[in-house]
């Protein structure tokens, strides 16, 4: 018999487990018509989920049980993999406070060059010239022609621009 | 008499003033598309002020120009670059993105065309035969029925999510995960707050714009930078090849195209389910369809993948149209701004447009084959340079494709916190793909929630107990619990037939 084991998978589908408990015990104090379809659809959630990390956790993997769906590449070594995959989760984050800070405007090429120099490490003139063109193309499609309202950044606000 | 009203609403098509809207709207249709997140139907809010003063065949030749290419332009950055060009083309990612990395883009982006060349004419010839046989058609489902045609959609697509019986567990897991996801916000009925954690934003509930954006995109971008090299990867470089092998396996499997293209026509006719349940059910049929040692293909580039969403998200437009001509009832939100359009135009849906207008309805139908031939043409011609795309460093894309993600998601509802969502939605898409959820079953129940809620109350609220007592809808639980079992018994035989000697 294997030895039960705490990794990854039984992390992820223990938390939707918990997630799905949370959720229909939300349930107990609204009204009946508010909580009819979360409870139906909440208590199979909880069931399949609990059922999901039992067998995790118990480490059966059926072979051939990987889901009609993309596969992550597997020929990189895992903590390269893992070290990359960091990175670009927070360039993501990075952008994402960029934006909130100064705005699209300004976010959108201070991440473009920054990702490239910094991340990609390309050559200055790529850089500059891949970063004008995003700007461009930013400016021209989605601030001229399309007209969508960019939020002010944050620090703009603070500064009393 | 209807030959000549039709022939003669092709003429008028063929005018020079509805022409030249027809092919604006198809060029704005045509980029739409291919940008992620921007939306026909916001595209079509947009354009709606321009068509005041048009004659109807033009104003219907502009809008249904641009809305009907959308589908067909947003396959193209599905399989080039794994992020949905539209919301309803997310399904064709699956397998065509997985034939452009490994070097097949040519033939997944002939096979998108094509199918979606053949969807198309089919749908608009849905629109042409169905009007007078639809009525009834749509009257024998009332809220109980059309309950559990979601539920055996997400029946469908979950018992097909995998080639054991673990892979279907997570294909119901995810599938009833999306339908509660979908419970988030101001409940329709008791107008209570679920879920909302006292955030504005999420009122309204979860937008599907930066769900689906974030969902696919993310893993993507991740995937990119862990491998360091182009999509197509080491694939050999050149002239894209294979459009032609593409566009054959459309005919090659021509029976699938057509019948994936009258799934989508069908969910397109039934109000409120629309393209983003089309594709999903018509990709599950594509699966469902093939001798079970094949299903494994399914996901990592089966061109058969591609063919059953491409031909299903351009079908649905003629079976949409037909209900919101014919009885004003709009099949979809881009329906709905459309039916405005009617108005804008001076044109009441209903029996008028079988009758005195029958000459816009029948343009409708030229124009949705028509604006599908010249941006399958469009696109022909620019494959290659849209597919070089696919050879450039993954270091080079990456920070464009975000710039692209977090645009996408923003323009949904021009909040930041779109972009928390689309990155919420992108982490939880990324600990699916890394640890074999699928994520079909989940987008599915997300899009059917909200009116699987709404079916699910009006039959509890109309009919108590006694609704799973109708006739439809016990043939319908027969049918979801048939979907499950065959599925289980095709993968127990398949499996006694490997031990074997």
């Amino acid at each position: 018999m294997k030895a039960s084991r705490l990794d990854g998978r039984v992390v992820f589908s223990g938390g939707v487990a918990l997630a799905a408990a949370w959720a229909l015990l939300q349930t107990a104090g609204w009204p009946a018509k508010a909580a009819l379809y979360p409870r139906v659809v909440g208590l199979p959630l909880l069931v399949l989920a609990v059922a999901e990390t039992a067998l995790s956790l118990r480490g059966r993997e059926e072979p051939d049980a990987a889901a009609m769906d993309v596969a992550l590449s597997g020929d990189v070594a895992p903590d390269v993999a893992r070290r990359r995959t960091l990175a670009t989760t927070g360039w993501l984050v990075g952008f994402y406070l960029a934006v909130l800070l100064v705005g699209f405007p300004a976010a959108v090429p201070a991440f473009v060059l920054g990702y490239l120099r910094a991340q990609a490490r390309e050559r200055w003139p790529v850089a500059l010239a891949l970063t004008a063109g995003a700007t461009a193309g930013f400016h021209l499609l989605f601030v001229r022609l399309l007209h969508v309202p960019f939020a002010e950044g944050l620090l703009w606000r603070w500064l009393g621009r | 008499m209807l030959l000549e009203a039709f022939v003669g609403a092709l003429f008028e098509v063929l005018r020079w003033d509805a022409l030249s809207f027809m092919l604006i709207g198809v060029v704005a249709g045509f980029w739409v598309g291919l940008l992620p997140g921007l939306g026909g139907g916001t595209t079509l809010a947009l354009m709606l002020p321009f068509v005041y003063r048009m004659e109807p065949v033009a104003a219907f030749a502009f809008l249904l120009g641009m809305h009907s290419v959308v589908s067909t332009t947003g396959d193209i950055t599905s399989i080039l670059f794994g992020i949905p060009g539209e919301g309803t083309t997310a399904a064709t990612i699956l397998d065509g993105h997985a034939m452009a990395k490994r070097g097949e883009a040519g033939r997944a982006l002939g096979a998108a065309l094509a199918s979606s060349l053949v969807g198309a004419i089919v749908g608009a010839g849905a629109l042409l035969l169905a009007i007078p046989v639809v009525r009834p058609l749509v009257l024998t489902f009332g809220s109980p029925e059309l309950f559990m045609l979601a539920v055996l959609g997400i029946a469908f697509i979950a018992s097909l999510s995998g080639r054991r019986p673990r892979a279907i567990l997570r294909g119901f897991l995810a599938g009833t995960l999306g339908l509660l996801l979908a419970s988030v916000g101001q409940d329709p009925q008791a107008g209570h707050f679920r879920y909302t954690f006292g955030s504005l934003y999420l009122w309204d509930g979860l937008d599907l714009v930066p769900v689906l954006v974030g969902f696919f995109a993310i893993p993507e971008i991740i995937d990119l930078a862990v491998r360091g090299t182009a999509i197509a990867g080491e694939a050999p470089r050149g002239r894209l090849g294979g459009v032609g092998v593409g566009v054959r396996d459309a005919f090659r499997h021509f029976w699938l195209t057509v019948r994936c293209s009258l799934i989508g026509t069908y969910i397109g006719v039934v109000p409120g389910l629309g393209g983003g349940v089309a594709q999903w059910v018509a990709y599950a049929h594509a699966a469902q369809s093939v001798p079970p040692a094949e299903r494994a293909r399914f996901g990592h580039g089966d061109v058969r993948g591609v063919l059953g969403p491409g031909a299903a998200n351009n079908s649905k437009e003629g079976g949409a149209l037909v209900p919101t001509v014919a009885f004003g009832v709009p099949g979809s939100s881009a329906m709905a701004i459309l039916l405005g359009a009617f108005l804008l135009v001076g044109l009441t849906p209903g029996p008028d447009m079988l009758t005195k207008h029958l000459n816009v309805t029948l343009a409708m139908v030229w124009t949705i084959v028509l604006a599908n031939v010249v941006a399958v043409g469009g696109s022909l011609a620019l494959l290659n340079h849209l597919a070089r795309l696919t050879a450039i460093r993954g270091s080079l894309l990456i920070p464009i494709l975000a710039l692209l993600t977090f645009v996408g998601a923003y323009t949904a509802n021009n909040s930041p916190a779109d972009v928390v969502a689309m990155l919420f939605f992108g982490g939880l898409g990324y600990l699916m793909v890394r640890y074999q959820w699928p994520r079909a079953p989940l987008v599915l129940g997300f899009v059917l929630g909200e009116i699987a809620e709404r079916y699910l109350w009006i039959s509890v609220a109309r009919y108590g107990a006694a609704w799973l007592a109708r006739p439809v809808v016990l043939v319908l639980i027969a049918l979801t619990a048939a979907v499950i079992a065959s599925t289980l018994v095709q993968y127990r035989r398949a499996a006694a037939r490997e031990r074997s000697p």
